[in-house]
């Protein structure tokens, strides 16, 4: 293959991509059959057509493992960017995005970089670029869950820091209750920040976190202290949940709870030793 | 031709369509291939757009037209 086709061909990749923002059906179809075809030009073609092929790549088949001609072209843009390009990235790309589907495959390729070592940041810094001082109609929820989660395993004691600081409290209600499920998941709960949760302003933020303690027992060696911090809930869902899906052995605790539902539930649980 | 050849000249007339509305060096990779590729060039002619079309005759003024011509391409009657 001659030079200039290589250059006219990349050319027509950024033809299409610029005029159809990936929904052409000979480039979908192209990047979901013949990707080796694509991968042949990816050196010649700019950097908005790589990102805009990179997530139609993962868009098309989101098990694909990048492979060494992706990983090239990635390392010549990324690798040695510093820290405020890296941050332009970040916000350009998050920022412009209108629909679900690119927001994933653009957290895919974040989560791609970091995996294959383009990004060297830790998952905090990739989280503070992501989402620090975002608004919380441009947050994913889902995807803030994601990477706060792999921050808060990667590094526990930050991730302490991080939910008792006063900064913390200020965050939008549904934010606060991305980051408790992320922690709990991560069996990082003790007994003074599930007392924080208990009496945390938001029912939501307090049903969501113990509904992610519930369903992550096993993670909790001493999952009765735990439990117990929740005891004098006043939120009536806590109180529901609690009373249908707290182990046996707890349930002689929650005999002072005044939702009546709570209390019918309890009821038949003890009497049914359930 | 295979689908997937299609598909590969299609792009490929895309770029051409673009490269010959540009200027300087894209401008010159545009005549360069079109005057060294011309069997890449008959794969795409039907994806080309009729402007390109006339830039391609305008470069090959004697060979180009009976190629197109010989070729039977719908092409050809913009000449």
């Amino acid at each position: 293959m001659s030079e200039s086709f290589k250059k006219v061909f990349a050319k027509g990749v950024e033809a299409v991509i610029q005029n159809s923002y990936g929904q052409d059906y000979d480039i979908r179809s192209i990047v979901k059959y013949y990707p080796q075809l694509i991968e042949d030009y990816l050196l010649d073609v700019n950097n908005f057509v790589f990102f805009e092929l990179l997530k139609l790549y993962l868009e098309l088949d989101s098990g694909r493992i990048l492979n060494e001609k992706w990983i090239e072209k990635l390392s010549l843009h990324i690798k040695d960017v510093n820290r405020s390009e890296l941050d332009d990235f970040y916000l350009h790309r998050y920022r412009n995005f209108g629909r679900t589907d690119e927001l994933d495959a653009f957290f895919e390729v974040v989560i791609s970089f970091k995996d294959f070592g383009i990004i060297n940041h830790s998952w905090f810094e990739i989280h503070d670029n992501l989402f620090q001082n975002r608004d919380y109609d441009v947050v994913s929820e889902r995807w803030l869950r994601k990477i706060a989660s792999l921050a808060f395993k990667e590094n526990p004691n930050k991730a302490h820091e991080f939910i008792n600081s006063s900064d913390f409290k200020s965050l939008h209600y549904k934010i606060r209750a991305e980051y408790y499920v992320a922690f709990i998941e991560n069996g990082l709960l003790d007994p003074t920040t599930a007392r924080k949760l208990r009496s945390e302003s938001s029912e939501r933020v307090a049903y969501e976190g113990v509904c992610a303690l519930l369903n992550n027992m096993k993670l909790y060696d001493d999952i009765k202290t735990i439990l117990l911090q929740f005891i004098d809930a006043k939120h009536s869902g806590i109180q529901v949940r609690l009373a249908r899906n707290a182990p046996y052995f707890m349930l002689t605790y929650m005999l002072g709870f005044d939702n009546p539902i709570a209390k019918q539930i309890l009821e038949e649980r003890l009497l049914k030793k359930l | 031709m295979e689908e997937i050849e299609k598909r590969k000249y299609y792009i490929l007339a895309r770029g051409l369509n673009r490269l010959s509305v540009s200027v300087g060096e894209e401008k010159r990779l545009f005549e360069e291939f079109i005057k060294n590729n011309p069997q890449d060039l008959a794969q795409s002619l039907d994806w080309l757009s009729e402007e390109v079309i006339l830039q391609i005759i305008m470069s090959n003024k004697e060979n180009f037209r009976e190629w197109l011509l010989s070729n039977g391409n719908n092409h050809g009657e913009v000449i």
